[in-house]
């Protein structure tokens, strides 16, 4: 029997979870770190300096960045849609920010086995494509809503990017869900850490095309034909100013959030690390302890903060490596390459589960 | 116009303005392209935005004063504006200048070639969204500014060459310098020269993009990389050598880069052999310096003379049209800087590229507005156009300030 103190409290623990940890406050405090972590990799990798001065080696430039553009001069052109091009920074941050509450940072769930995110639930894989796809819809009207003869041609073209990549990732993701034979995002991390070793092999592939799915997703180079700034003056951005361009680029940076935390729990092992090491003092002991002890929460995010950061750095580094491509070299390489090779993959994936896994006695 | 005579375009023709202020340009100019989708179909060059008068200002100006005035025409170039004006001057007083002098104002134009080849090529990548290539090339044309800095103490405005020979000598150890960063240098080319060719993502992008076929770029009398890229044999310093070029390829050594792409790929080889070559070049005029005097005074007051100086500029030939009369100012000075030349084929390149081509192909000719820029004044009714002088336009701004009173 539940008492009115008991589900005060337990409202008010839930609000917390949602607004501070692991919710909305710190989910815009890891956006401003990666974007720091980027920029500073990106300027390290052409020997540069990156962010210096704000705060220790510059870690609260981006956050200064925010403030500052908060505060600059907001304007609307008059051709445009008002209410459409006002609502579409605030349906990107809302969508970016909801998609980036799946993540399963700590165990919000202690009743459940494994890590869950603040909103979890069955099927919520697709629930989350489903949000990313909202998010590429929300951009191209972006564009249109501003008017503008840039914008129009960077929705154009953001439109072409996002339909081509949607499929290789979409497919990609299908590979962790195949293996466990679930749709929820926690229990397949979950279950894929308790595999043996030997499926790293199969979740080899998909990591690479969803990495370089993700990149084209986050519309970052060589992808960013979109935004490229030499060619149509950053695209469907370009009339966006002051609070809205800030809350566009933070919603940015949450995708980045959302995409590197995917990484992490669908291909990287989630929120485990010491886990893994094949002792019964880690494996069994430790495991159980952190599963149980509010120790865990402390533990699962330092670790889950260290793999999305490995990941950003990937991110960068591709960044760093690439001239920008052309809009019909990359419509090409998406339907010649890219989604080939994952519906390939997905065939690997079958052929070595039916028939190769059983030969060599892998459970 | 009936809706039966309305053609109906799917997908609509736009027109997308690049210029005058665009994050593609770093000089004003006007870009009007005609886009269907992506492909463009067609182009309007529009420029002119830069105007300021250095020719009517350097006819009140003594000699001395306008070698000043002419390597503040552009920023990039300035040592071959600079040096082509002393030739001028030169030519016009019929003097002959010391060997040495003629060598070392030979040393700054290559040096000056090599920087600003490689500040193109920092460019190029830069058009194409490969900044990591831009930062590292940009890194390395320290080397070469530094060794501009460290013989003339300037690292842009060099005005090295005066009337009659050179301001400056160069030193042993200088020497000794500069021919350990050439090896440096060289070294870091060869690098870009793999890093521009090999690169997938940067070489598809300048592949077969803005085709300049040889015929056509000889029409439009192209000239420098540009024309070489398109296989066409114009550079002075081979075709009509002045200072110490004529020793130079008297040597047999040095040839003329040329490519027979005739697109953006084929000129940006062009450019970074050609600043191999220009460190060869700068090697050997460095070890074959005479030693000498620098410096041979010529009279102040030049005899009347109308003479026309020619010089390869890094974006190609470099004309100076001098008229003295006498005195010690010209009578008529006349610039015409290489840019110029290649405008007239840009339209041609960038029909039926991709929009997103539109950056790397203006880029391409290394474009110089403000070498370039003229007053045009074009009536809107009736399409007409005259070249109009300075005091002529301050006396009809004058008229018209006059007549249109601002309003209260």
């Amino acid at each position: 029997m539940q008492t009115p103190l008991d589900v005060t409290i337990q409202l008010l623990a839930q609000t917390l979870a949602v607004f501070v940890f692991p919710g909305i406050l710190f989910i815009t405090f890891l956006a401003l770190l990666w974007q720091w972590i980027d920029r500073k990799a990106h300027a390290r990798f052409q020997n540069r300096f990156g962010p210096l001065h704000t705060g220790w080696r510059g870690i609260l430039q981006p956050l200064m960045d925010f403030l500052k553009l908060l505060g600059k001069e907001d304007l609307t052109p008059k051709a445009a849609d008002r209410k459409s091009f006002a609502a579409v920074p605030v349906v990107m941050l809302v969508l970016s920010l909801v998609s980036a509450m799946f993540l399963p940072i700590v165990d919000m769930d202690p009743g459940t086995s494994g890590v869950q995110g603040i909103l979890s639930f069955e099927g919520d894989l697709v629930f989350l494509l489903f949000l990313s796809t909202l998010m590429a819809v929300t951009i191209v009207l972006a564009g249109y809503f501003s008017s503008n003869r840039y914008g129009q041609t960077g929705s154009a073209r953001t439109g072409m990017l996002l339909i081509s990549f949607e499929i290789p990732l979409i497919l990609a993701l299908v590979t962790p869900a195949l293996l466990i034979g679930s749709l929820r995002l926690s229990i397949i991390t979950h279950e894929l850490s308790k595999l043996s070793p030997a499926y790293i092999w199969l979740m080899i592939l998909p990591f690479i095309i969803y990495v370089i799915s993700l990149q084209a997703e986050l519309e970052r180079i060589p992808f960013d034909v979109s935004h490229a700034e030499v060619e149509i003056v950053h695209g469907w951005q370009v009339e966006f100013s002051g609070k809205k361009l800030a809350m566009i680029n933070l919603a940015e940076d949450i995708m980045l959030v959302f995409g590197a935390g995917m990484v992490t729990a669908l291909f990287l092992g989630g929120p485990l690390l010491l886990e893994f090491i094949p002792i019964p003092l880690f494996s069994v002991e430790f495991a159980g302890f952190m599963a149980t002890e509010w120790v865990g929460w402390v533990y699962y995010t330092l670790v889950f903060m260290f793999k999305s950061a490995l990941v950003i750095i990937v991110l960068s580094n591709m960044r760093t490596a690439f001239a920008r491509w052309r809009i019909d070299q990359i419509v090409r390489a998406a339907w010649k390459f890219m989604v080939p090779l994952a519906i390939i993959n997905l065939v690997l994936v079958q052929i070595a589960l039916t028939y190769i896994f059983p030969i060599l006695g892998v459970v | 116009m009936t809706s039966a005579g309305k053609r109906i375009v799917i997908p609509p023709r736009v027109t997308i303005p690049i210029g005058p202020q665009h994050p593609a340009l770093k000089e004003p100019g006007m870009f009007k392209l005609t886009v269907e989708g992506e492909h463009i179909v067609d182009a309007v060059v529009n420029i002119g935005y830069n105007h300021r008068s250095i020719e009517k200002i350097g006819e009140n100006n003594t000699h001395l004063q306008n070698l000043y005035l002419a390597s503040r025409i552009c920023g990039i170039c300035s040592a071959t504006h600079n040096g082509n004006y002393a030739q001028a001057v030169e030519f016009a007083a019929e003097a002959e200048i010391p060997e040495r002098a003629k060598f070392i104002r030979t040393l700054i134009w290559e040096l000056d070639r090599i920087h600003s080849h490689i500040l193109w090529l920092g460019v190029a990548f830069h058009e194409v969204g490969f900044d990591t290539a831009f930062m590292l090339s940009w890194r390395d044309r320290e080397i070469v500014m530094d060794m501009l800095e460290n013989i003339s103490g300037n690292r842009i405005h060099h005005d090295m060459s005066t009337i009659g020979g050179v301001r400056r000598n160069i030193s042993d150890v200088q020497k000794e310098q500069m021919l350990r960063g050439f090896d440096k240098l060289e070294e870091r080319m060869a690098f870009y020269r793999d890093v521009a060719i090999h690169e997938k993502t940067f070489w598809n992008r300048v592949d077969g993009v803005g085709m300049l076929e040889a015929p056509i770029a000889k029409k439009t009398s192209a000239v420098g990389p540009t024309g070489r890229g398109s296989g066409l044999k114009v550079d002075v310093r081979f075709n009509d050598p002045t200072q110490a070029y004529i020793p130079m390829m008297d040597t047999g050594d040095f040839e003329m880069i040329l490519s027979d792409r005739g697109d953006v790929a084929g000129r940006a080889v062009v450019r970074v052999i050609e600043t191999i070559e220009a460190i060869n070049m700068s090697r050997w005029l460095l070890n074959n310096m005479p030693d000498g005097p620098i410096r041979e005074r010529v009279r102040p007051r030049i005899q009347p003379n109308e003479v026309l100086a020619r010089h390869e500029a890094p974006r190609g030939e470099l004309i100076h049209y001098l008229v003295t009369n006498g005195t010690n100012k010209p009578d008529r000075w006349k610039v015409r800087a290489p840019t110029y030349n290649n405008w007239t084929s840009m339209a041609h390149c960038l029909r039926g590229d991709y929009l997103a081509d539109a950056p790397i192909i203006l880029a391409a000719i290394d474009p110089c507005y403000s070498c370039t820029d003229r007053v045009v004044i074009v009536d809107g009714n009736d399409e007409t156009m005259r070249l109009v002088s300075l005091d002529n336009l301050r006396i009809e701004s004058n008229k018209w300030h006059k007549e249109h009173p601002r309003r209260e």
